[in-house]
């Protein structure tokens, strides 16, 4: 379903259909060109690719685009207030509103964390919200918090330029806002927690899915791309070797890897892309590392579940934005609930990420829905059951032609001092019709996200 | 404060920079061994591999330009693009833009030709080389030049002393040659000491040079 046009829209399809089509081959070229890469694993094998854009944009009128900058900003404050909380004090838990046995139960739970607070006690640096709109209600609904290591904001900033150059039409007769602050955004928010030393982005390196992504923002933000072995910890102290063999201390690290394989010392001894003793520099507040290790309990998708009593508990306020209607099979009536109704649901694992570990209940044989039904009944912590949210289609440009794709928004916000949220984002849109699984890692694409003042 | 670079970027740099030059290198003299074989010296392309440790076999002119370029051996175009992109890839960041894509083209260019049932001609080789030189043109035109430049210049310079000792050319243009990579190492590294170069003998020249960076990058 494609949501009704607006007086707004209309102007942009005025301006498109007065646009030289044949130009929409240069975007392909220039991603081609420059490697703007999203790289797969299939079968083992390494798929160097660009990542697929969709011309047309996803319009965001900026009155709309207010309440979900209150939402998401109100949902930042919350969620860092919950990690500060949950790693120190841990009212949230004495006071019942999340059952103790529920985040012990969490695989992203770093109970070694407890009773550290990293620097201005800022967890949640860089964060990725996926919302969608729904068609029913007409509102902006929150489907899942990435506050890990969350990608995809170097895409629609890399293709924008582009987009002016080819079409600038559309930015000369559209108030549509800006979105190159990105990077400084992400510059203060390092700044704000660096512990005296440069600024480096950390890299598993080249064959990353979202290596192309890493060098981007590092260049855009003045920081220096390395990988671990290009660091070394001496006295609890990060330190950046030079070329020369001059080392030069590092304030504050964007790493762009899981907690398992940040410090070999710390997780995951096997791991050979991270930097040994770096857990212990940032324990002895030496340097800051944006997000913060033990975010992943926020990632949760059961945890998910509580974030509107955060914000009650933490902000003393109602909820600005929702989130899908969802069901915790590890208490006995969700439970229930779900059994009944499990055939129309979507089930997840909370510990997946990516499109991975989503079954669609209407698409499942009754012999899956037992099977699914009994892993549930045994692991009721491991699966969270959401109501099918339908949500609009946007309009894509493929092979000549405008047709309906189901398409998501990863809506970043940036928190140094106060949650910015950023005036763009990632629309990421399925290659099939009718497909509801939009990750790039899925074979999505992505769009660029205009915000647009209603008068120019 | 100069430019940071790591060690392994460093190397990546200076190995862009040596691919590029071995590309260039060659394919200039494509140009003058296709006429020989075709006028003079049926074996002139045979003779000019062996000397960089490469049996190549031909029929004629037109099939050595394509054994040049897509040939089972370590000198063929695609190994040394591919070489070439896999540094730029990872060290982009410090190489200017206009040159970062024009690699990645280059070296699509070169894929997309070895995949043609056709043979490719000399207007093939043309088109790589307009390209090569498009690509040291967007990385020279900064005034003001940053250490990764450097290190993109030596890989170009050590490979051009590498390239001319292999073709037995005289060591006075190589003595040139080292004097520049001097000069710069002493830009890249405090209290760099120039070693003179004692080796007539081509091997020993070549670990001087080896020796020299080693001195610049710091394992």
């Amino acid at each position: 379903m494609l949501e009704p046009t607006t007086a707004l829209t209309q102007r942009f399809w005025d301006i498109f259909s007065k646009q030289n089509r044949s130009k929409i081959d240069r975007f392909e070229s220039y991603m081609d060109k420059f490697a703007v890469n999203f790289n797969l694993y299939k079968d083992g094998a390494f798929i160097e690719r660009s990542l697929p854009f969709d011309v047309i944009p996803r319009i965001i009128e900026a009155r709309e685009f207010a309440k979900i900058e209150r939402g998401l900003s109100q949902r930042i404050w919350a969620l860092n207030a919950f990690l500060e909380d949950l790693y120190t004090d841990q009212k949230i838990i004495k006071e019942g509103i999340i059952p103790e046995a529920f985040i012990h139960q969490a695989k992203g739970f770093l109970r070694d964390f407890v009773g550290f607070s990293p620097a201005k006690k800022i967890r949640t640096h860089i964060n990725g919200i996926d919302l969608v709109k729904d068609t029913v209600s007409g509102e902006w609904k929150i489907l899942e918090d990435n506050l890990r290591v969350p990608s995809g904001a170097s895409y629609p900033l890399s293709i924008r330029d582009t987009y002016r150059k080819i079409y600038p039409d559309f930015f000369e007769q559209l108030s549509i806002r800006p979105i190159s602050n990105y990077p400084s955004y992400l510059r203060g928010a390092m700044e704000y927690v660096n512990t005296g030393g440069i600024n480096v982005v950390l890299t598993p390196g080249r064959f990353n899915s979202a290596y192309y992504e890493h060098s981007y923002l590092a260049q855009e933000l003045g920081a220096e791309l390395v990988r671990g072995h290009e660091l070394i910890v001496e006295n609890k102290v990060l330190y950046y070797k030079n070329y020369n063999g001059a080392k030069i201390r590092v304030g504050a690290v964007y790493r762009r890897l899981d907690d398992e394989f940040i410090d070999p010392l710390h997780f995951n001894a096997e791991s050979l892309i991270g930097v040994p003793g770096i857990i212990e520099a940032y324990l002895a507040g030496n340097v800051a590392l944006l997000n913060a290790v033990g975010n992943g309990v926020a990632d949760d998708k059961g945890i998910y579940y509580f974030v509107p009593q955060m914000i009650q508990y933490y902000l003393g306020e109602e909820p600005i934005l929702s989130n899908a209607p969802t069901y915790l099979p590890y208490f006995e009536t969700d439970k229930k609930y779900i059994f009944d109704n499990i055939h129309k649901l979507v089930i997840k694992d909370v510990a997946e990420a990516g499109g991975y570990g989503v079954l669609f209940g209407h698409t499942m044989t009754k012999l899956q829905l037992e099977d699914i039904k009994s892993l549930i009944a045994a692991q009721p912590r491991r699966f969270i059951a959401q109501e099918l949210i339908e949500f609009y289609d946007e309009r894509c440009y493929i092979n000549g032609e405008i047709s309906p794709r189901k398409a998501d928004f990863r809506a970043y916000v940036v928190m140094g001092e106060s949650p910015k949220v950023w005036n763009c984002g990632l629309t990421r849109y399925a290659m099939e019709e009718g497909n509801y699984l939009v990750n790039s890692s899925q074979g999505g694409g992505f769009k660029d996200t205009w915000v647009i003042e209603e008068t120019k | 404060m100069n430019q940071l670079l790591t060690a392994t970027t460093a190397s990546n740099l200076y190995w862009f920079g040596r691919y590029i030059e071995r590309m260039e290198a060659i394919l200039i003299e494509l140009s003058d061994l296709f006429d020989r074989i075709v006028d003079v010296d049926a074996n002139a392309g045979s003779l000019f591999y062996a000397r960089l440790g490469v049996t190549l076999e031909y029929k004629d002119a037109r099939d050595f330009i394509n054994v040049a370029l897509f040939g089972d051996h370590h000198a063929n175009m695609m190994r040394l693009a591919y070489n070439a992109r896999e540094n730029a890839i990872i060290s982009r960041n410090y190489i200017d833009a206009e040159a970062f894509g024009t690699i990645i083209e280059l070296y699509r260019l070169l894929e997309h030709e070895s995949k043609n049932m056709y043979t490719v001609d000399f207007d093939f080789v043309d088109a790589i080389m307009t390209r090569i030189s498009a690509l040291w043109g967007s990385l020279n035109h900064r005034l003001k030049r940053r250490n990764s430049d450097y290190f993109i210049r030596i890989g170009k310079l050590v490979e051009k002393v590498d390239f001319n000792l292999r073709q037995g050319c005289d060591n006075e243009f190589v003595g040139v040659i080292l004097e520049e990579i001097d000069t710069m190492a002493a830009l890249l590294v405090e209290d760099y000491v120039r070693a003179k170069t004692s080796g007539v003998e081509r091997d020993t020249l070549i670990a001087e040079v080896n020796a020299k960076i080693d001195r610049i990058i710091a394992p």
